[in-house]
């Protein structure tokens, strides 16, 4: 705080007064929590508002970055942190701009200016990560994996890479800088730093050889390059996406070898259902040792959050008897994926970003092997990413066949580009519906639900069977039809042929993108279906 | 004998080249083709494949990033004994013979003379549109809206175009390639001139992603007929099908682009 001019200190308490009052009017009037709105403000009185109070954070700074598992990465990273005693600064809601992470600090800071934290833990967009690590100077950054969101706001990966790399060349070696070894382009962002790094990853050794194992529902790859010498790359094995083990024909390099390494977990085959309470069984080597966690969160790509936490807590010398049991008691992070009650009925949220993240939340929803109504509402303003075309990329042909979307009602700001993708994924026109309007279509999903399954009520569904990919000519569902000598639920593999029965699932399965989920939520509130988010922690 | 066999489409170079949705445009040909009734053949072309297209009625060609378009580039002077030609010169002969091509964006760039990246590197193009490319600084993104040219078009009222442009080469037009469109809501080719992709014969050339073919399915049959008449040796008009969904997603993609752009008129 020391050797600022009286100028600056003068625009400093100023921006922190407004921001404070602006923030608490935004909660009063409810308008989204004040996550963001406080901190554009105090940045344009006084811009290094950020460093100012940064600087006071004694036990340094936590950036965390990349395109998938921010969130739920540094939610794991606060809880392991919490465990340990540690009083942290977070951004809860995932307001990830330099905006949100100020407002983070502003709302923390008392009416002088002073934090009661010693550490600050920062989810931090890829756009925003450069300004954001000048202002913080952080003791730990972690990289968790590139792929393709958003891009229109960013132009391509490549570029997003390169931003991110630049910046992270201004760390000085006192730094702590954790790559995922398994995806080439954050691997490669090791090249040229001055800070020290640490790679975490994926070591077959414990999991058995799975040579060439893709996920059924991945076909987009978005780094097969060599990032040194640009070269097609070769992958032995691939887990995610891009991510695998990988090396170069033309120049070796290789992937690098993990200091923090899952050795068990991450299945080959789609992720464990989500209601499968025992969720993901990991075992994770750190060099004091191996790590036994018992995940309770769904998903392929949560064993990676959790071991991208796992090491972000190892440099930060949590002990490690504490890891296990700070991540065994998780619930899934705002908004990922939650589970409420919607005028009774069972409704689960989960978040829709980008074509890997969409695959994955498919993927765990066609393992469920029942026939469901479905809303998925799709927006286009700046948090979304402004250009629908990403649902292309999205494996929707795999639903369309597997007969478990027996109604799909299509919402939001793009609802008409989401019907025609479903319509030309296969989807029966009869079974879409395109309902713009994010509260009646959540409506209509309800209505939905209750004609395909009968009145809402606690508990577990009730297989009650339908001919889910096989209704009558004018699209009417035949509750009741007894099955067929088509193959059953227990047909391999994702892909089931048309007139296989599936049991109607109670749930009602809500998919947004972000803007579309606030929006959502907002309503719900206002209804007071759900407590406001904010509140969160 | 030649109407015997189905219409062949060529996917070129479908991992290197699949930017923004690209594949969207593969699967709207498969659907629209299927729709109508005509039997297809589709064959993804990697670098290396000693394939002939000029036995193809139809080449689609995606974008890609620098990086890819380089590898590509590397392919188009690879020579093929078999064919005793160039990949380019075997695509150069496949546009003489009127195989229809549809690119985008990185695949259009490359369709022209060349393209000269933002950092003064040269990639040489197919020459098979009169175009060429220079790189820019700030990229052009966001909604489009074009119409139809009197060129492609003679009559009106002409059909728009809609899709999501995300660029920073700048595409200019020599004489012999007419502009596919003019832009009404975004840059189009190079934000000055108000054109927007080129044809020229049977190749087509566009910046629209989207994907293109789903949202704007006259241009999606325009090309299938253009296939078919490479294949037939004669014009074939293709029945309408029911596109009132793909309608409305056009509609409504024209209308969130006006409003976008009135946002940021205001802003």
């Amino acid at each position: 705080m020391q050797r600022r001019s009286m100028w600056t200190n003068l625009r400093f308490v100023v921006a922190l007064i407004l921001a404070k009052l602006a923030g608490f009017f935004s909660r009063r009037l409810g308008r989204g929590g004040g996550t963001t709105l406080p901190g554009r403000l105090a940045l344009r009185i006084c811009p290094e508002v950020l460093e100012i109070l940064a600087s006071q954070l004694s036990d340094g700074v936590v950036l965390i970055t990349g395109t998938n598992g921010k969130t739920t990465t540094t939610k794991m990273v606060h809880t392991v942190l919490q465990a340990a005693g540690y009083q942290v600064a977070y951004n809860v809601s995932g307001a990830n701009l330099t905006s949100g992470v100020a407002s983070t600090l502003l709302a923390a800071a008392s009416w002088s200016g002073k934090l009661r934290q010693d550490m600050g833990l920062f989810e931090t967009d890829e756009r925003a990560f450069p300004r954001v690590l000048a202002a913080t100077r952080p003791r730990v950054v972690v990289v968790t994996n590139f792929f393709r969101d958003q891009l229109d706001r960013y132009g391509e990966v490549d570029h997003t890479v390169r931003l991110v790399h630049q910046a992270l060349t201004r760390l000085g070696p006192q730094s702590r800088v954790l790559l995922n070894a398994d995806d080439p382009l954050v691997a490669g962002l090791a090249e040229g730093l001055s800070a020290q790094v640490l790679f975490f990853g994926q070591e077959a050794e414990g999991a058995g050889p799975r040579e060439g194992v893709v996920h059924p529902l991945q076909q987009v790859m978005d780094a097969h390059f060599c990032p040194h010498c640009g070269s097609p790359l070769k992958y032995d094995q691939v887990y995610y996406g891009h991510m695998g083990r990988y090396h170069c024909p033309q120049c070796g390099a290789r992937r690098p070898d993990p200091a923090v390494a899952l050795l068990t977990g991450i299945p080959s085959a789609p992720p464990a259902p989500v209601e499968d309470q025992d969720g993901l069984p990991l075992t994770i080597r750190t060099p004091e040792g191996l790590l036994r966690i018992q995940l309770r969160l769904p998903g392929s790509y949560n064993a990676y959050n959790a071991l991208a936490a796992v090491a972000a807590a190892y440099v930060l010398g949590v002990p490690a008897p504490l890891i296990p049991e700070a991540l065994g008691a998780m619930r899934s992070a705002f908004g990922r994926m939650e589970e409420i009650q919607l005028a009774g009925r069972r409704t689960l949220m989960i978040l829709v970003k980008n074509p890997t993240g969409f695959n994955e939340v498919l993927a765990s929803l066609l393992q469920r092997r029942t026939a469901k109504v479905l809303v998925i509402a799709i927006n286009d303003l700046t948090a979304d990413g402004e250009d629908v075309s990403w649902l292309w990329d999205v494996d929707f042909e795999a639903l369309a066949a597997s007969g478990q979307a027996a109604r799909v009602v299509a919402s939001g700001l793009r609802a008409y580009d989401m019907a025609v993708r479903l319509k030309y994924a296969g989807l029966d026109e009869s079974r879409l519906e395109v309902v713009p309007d994010l509260g009646a279509a959540l409506r209509r999903g309800l209505a939905l639900a209750e004609e395909l399954t009968g009145p809402a009520r606690e508990g577990l569904p009730a297989p009650r069977a339908v001919a889910a990919a096989a209704g009558g000519p004018d699209g009417t569902l035949h509750p009741g039809r007894g099955g067929g000598p088509q193959a059953g639920p227990e047909a391999p593999g994702p892909r089931v042929e048309p007139g296989a029965l599936f049991p109607m699932d109670e749930r009602l399965y809500v998919l947004p993108t972000y803007t579309a989920m606030l929006a959502l939520r907002h309503q719900l509130e206002e209804q007071k279906l759900v407590g406001r988010f904010w509140q969160e922690t | 004998m030649a109407e015997e066999r189905p219409l062949r489409v060529a996917h070129l170079y479908p991992d290197l080249m699949n930017l923004y949705g690209d594949r969207g445009n593969v699967i709207a040909l498969r659907r629209r083709l299927e729709w109508h009734g005509i039997p297809y053949e589709l064959v993804g072309v990697a670098p290396g494949d000693a394939v002939d297209l000029r036995s193809f009625d139809l080449i689609f060609f995606g974008g890609g990033q620098d990086r890819e378009q380089r590898l590509v580039c590397q392919d188009f002077g690879c020579r093929f004994p078999a064919l005793s030609q160039t990949r380019a010169e075997n695509i150069r002969r496949a546009a003489a013979e009127g195989v229809a091509i549809l690119a985008v964006c990185g695949g259009y760039q490359l369709l022209g003379r060349y393209y000269r990246t933002a950092e003064g590197e040269m990639m040489p193009g197919l020459e098979v549109l009169d175009a060429w490319t220079e790189g820019g600084s700030e990229r052009l993104i966001g909604d489009v809206v074009a119409e139809a040219s009197p060129a492609l078009v003679p009559t009106a009222p002409r059909p728009t175009l809609v899709g999501f442009e995300n660029h920073s080469g700048r595409t200019f037009l020599g004489p012999k390639a007419a502009p596919l469109a003019r832009v009404l809501v975004g840059a189009g080719n190079n934000g000055q001139d108000g054109t927007e992709g080129a044809f020229q014969g049977s190749v087509f050339g566009t910046y629209l992603h989207g994907s293109l073919l789903p949202k704007n399915p006259w241009f999606a049959d325009l090309l299938i007929e253009r296939a078919l008449a490479h294949k037939t040796g004669s014009m074939v008009r293709l029945q309408p099908l029911d596109d009132r969904l793909e309608a409305q997603a056009h509609e409504a993609a024209i209308a969130n682009a006006m409003r976008k752009r009135g946002r940021a008129a205001r802003a």
